[in-house]
C-alpha cells in the first residue's frame, strides 16, 4: 500500500517526464504577443561618482577640443554640405507584428514610408454583463472575459498595487486587456470634479514616469448615466473617474501593447464603450 | 541555452528570443502542467511567462541564468492562476499526469489515482518544490536558486509536500473517505 512506501520514490515515477508538447498554436500565440508587447528596458546606471582631479583633467581636455575645433573651422571657412554626415543614429530594423487570426482582425505592417496601418486589433462585441457587487457597478464585456471580485473596501489613501484586496480585476481571454474596478465611500456627495481632486490628492493617482511625463489632461467621458473623467497616461494605462452621489469609482484599463495610436486606439474605443454601458449602482454588501 | 542568444534577444532580437521560447516551450508546458494539472491552464501559464520573460530580458543581468529565471517566472504565474481560479473554481477539472506505466498495472493506477488526489490537495508553493525535484531532478539548492528562495524553506516545503500527501493518502486510504475540501 502506499501508506508504507518511499513517497519520493513514487513520486519521481509519477511526475517523471513524459509527453509534454506545447501544442504550436499556443508557442504561435505566445510569439504573436511578444510581438506586440516592447521591452522594458533596464534602468540606466547613475553615473559613477569622480574626484575633483579627474573633473579637472577632463574640462581643460574639453577646452582643448574646443579651441582645437575652433580654430580648423576658421582656418576652413566652415564645414561644406557635401562633407556633412548623416547625424541621426542608425535606426533598428522596424518589425510589424505578427498576425494571427485568432487575434487581429487585419494585418498592417507599419512603416513611416508607407500608407497609414490600419489598426491591428478589434474589440470583440459586448456581449455579456459583469456584475459587481462588491464594488458596485454593471459593465457590458466581450464574451470569455474572467473576473476575480474585490475583497475589501477601499481606502483610497492606501497604495494600491495588483494585489490590493479591494482592487476587482478582468482579464480578456487573450490576456491582452486587463481592467481593474474599485469604489469607495466618501463620506458625502461630491461631483466628479470634486472626487477627481481628492483622488489625484492620494497616493493612487497616476504615475508619471521620468519617460513619459505630460501634464495630465481629464476629458470628460460618459460613465452610464453619470458624467465622469477620462485620462490615457502616456506608455501606461487608461483611467476613468467618476462619483455616484457618496461614491467614488477608479477604473482602469491595461493593454499589453505599444502605446502608439495605431495600436492603442481600438483599446481605448473599447474601454471608452464598455464605460458608456456601464451602470453604477451601491455595493449591495460593502465588503 | 546558449547565452549569445540570451543576449541577443536581449538586445530586442525577437527571432532570437523565438528560439529561446520554442526550445523551452515543453520543458515549461510540463512545469505548469503538472503544478496546474489542466492542459489549458498550463498553455496560459506558458504564455504569460513567455510574454513576461520577453518584456522583462533587458533587466536579466545574468544571460546564463535565463533558464532558471524563466522557471521562475513560469512558477510565479502558476501561482498567480492559482489565486485568480481557486475563487471561482472550486472544483478544477484535473488531469492525471502521464508517467511510464510499471509492471503492476492494476496497483500502480492506483497509486496513481491517490497520489493524483493527494498531489491536488497541496498548496501551489508545495506542488512547484515537488515538481521542481521530481520532474525536473533539481536537488534543494538547485530549487532556492530557481526559485530565489532560501533553501531552508526549499527543503521546508519539500518536507510538509511529503507529509500532506502521506496523510491525504492514508485518510485516503480509510474506508468513508470525506471528498470535500479541495487545496
Amino acid at each position: 500500500m502506499i501508506g508504507n512506501m518511499d513517497i519520493e520514490r513514487e513520486l519521481d515515477r509519477w511526475l517523471a517526464p513524459g509527453d509534454d508538447v506545447l501544442p504550436a498554436r499556443a508557442m504561435d500565440a505566445a510569439l504573436a504577443r511578444i510581438d506586440m508587447t516592447p521591452q522594458r528596458r533596464a534602468r540606466t546606471v547613475p553615473p559613477r561618482r569622480t574626484d575633483p582631479m579627474t573633473l579637472l583633467r577632463l574640462a581643460a581636455a574639453a577646452a582643448l577640443i574646443a579651441l582645437v575645433t575652433a580654430g580648423l573651422f576658421v582656418a576652413g571657412g566652415g564645414p561644406r554640405q557635401d562633407d556633412a554626415s548623416p547625424s541621426t543614429p542608425a535606426s533598428l530594423p522596424a518589425r510589424a507584428p505578427v498576425a494571427t487570426p485568432s487575434l487581429l482582425s487585419s494585418p498592417a505592417s507599419p512603416s513611416p514610408a508607407g500608407p497609414t496601418p490600419t489598426p491591428i486589433w478589434t474589440s470583440p462585441p459586448l456581449s455579456e454583463r459583469y456584475t459587481s457587487k462588491s464594488v458596485g457597478y454593471a459593465m457590458p464585456v466581450p464574451t470569455g472575459y474572467t473576473g476575480e471580485p474585490a475583497r475589501g473596501e477601499w481606502n483610497y489613501y492606501a497604495p494600491t498595487d495588483d494585489s490590493s484586496p479591494w482592487l476587482e480585476h478582468m482579464w480578456s481571454p487573450d490576456h491582452l486587456v486587463t481592467i481593474t474596478a474599485r469604489s469607495a465611500s466618501l463620506g458625502r456627495a461630491m461631483t466628479t470634479d470634486e472626487w477627481l481632486a481628492v483622488f489625484l490628492d492620494s497616493p493612487n493617482a497616476p504615475y508619471s514616469s521620468d519617460d513619459c511625463k505630460v501634464a495630465p489632461v481629464w476629458d470628460t467621458i460618459p460613465v452610464g448615466s453619470a458624467s465622469g473623467r477620462y485620462y490615457h497616461e502616456p506608455c501606461g494605462l487608461l483611467w476613468a473617474v467618476v462619483a455616484d452621489g457618496d461614491r467614488g469609482y477608479v477604473f482602469t484599463m491595461n493593454f499589453n501593447v505599444y502605446d502608439t495610436p495605431y495600436l492603442s486606439d481600438p483599446f481605448v474605443a473599447a474601454f471608452k464603450e464598455m464605460l458608456a454601458g456601464t451602470e453604477l449602482t451601491p455595493p449591495s454588501a460593502p465588503t | 541555452m546558449d547565452p549569445e542568444l540570451v543576449v541577443a534577444a536581449q538586445g530586442g532580437d525577437r527571432d532570437a528570443f523565438a528560439i529561446l521560447a520554442r526550445a523551452s516551450g515543453d520543458r515549461l508546458f510540463g512545469i505548469a502542467r503538472r503544478i496546474l494539472r489542466d492542459h489549458e491552464r498550463a498553455e496560459d501559464a506558458v504564455q504569460n511567462a513567455l510574454v513576461i520573460a520577453w518584456r522583462e530580458l533587458p533587466r536579466l543581468r545574468d544571460p546564463d541564468r535565463f533558464e532558471a529565471w524563466l522557471t521562475r517566472l513560469l512558477v510565479n504565474d502558476c501561482y498567480e492562476d492559482y489565486r485568480r481560479t481557486r475563487r471561482h473554481d472550486a472544483h478544477v477539472r484535473t488531469l492525471p499526469v502521464d508517467a511510464p506505466v510499471g509492471p503492476d498495472e492494476t496497483q500502480r493506477v492506483l497509486d496513481r489515482d491517490q497520489l493524483d488526489r493527494g498531489f491536488g490537495r497541496l498548496q501551489p508553493d508545495q506542488r512547484a518544490v515537488l515538481v521542481l525535484r521530481h520532474y525536473l531532478g533539481l536537488d534543494p539548492v538547485e530549487i532556492a536558486r530557481t526559485l530565489d528562495i532560501p533553501e531552508g524553506t526549499v527543503r521546508s516545503r519539500l518536507h510538509y509536500a511529503y507529509r500532506a500527501m502521506r496523510a491525504a493518502i492514508e485518510a485516503d486510504l480509510r474506508p468513508a473517505t470525506d471528498e470535500g475540501g479541495s487545496a
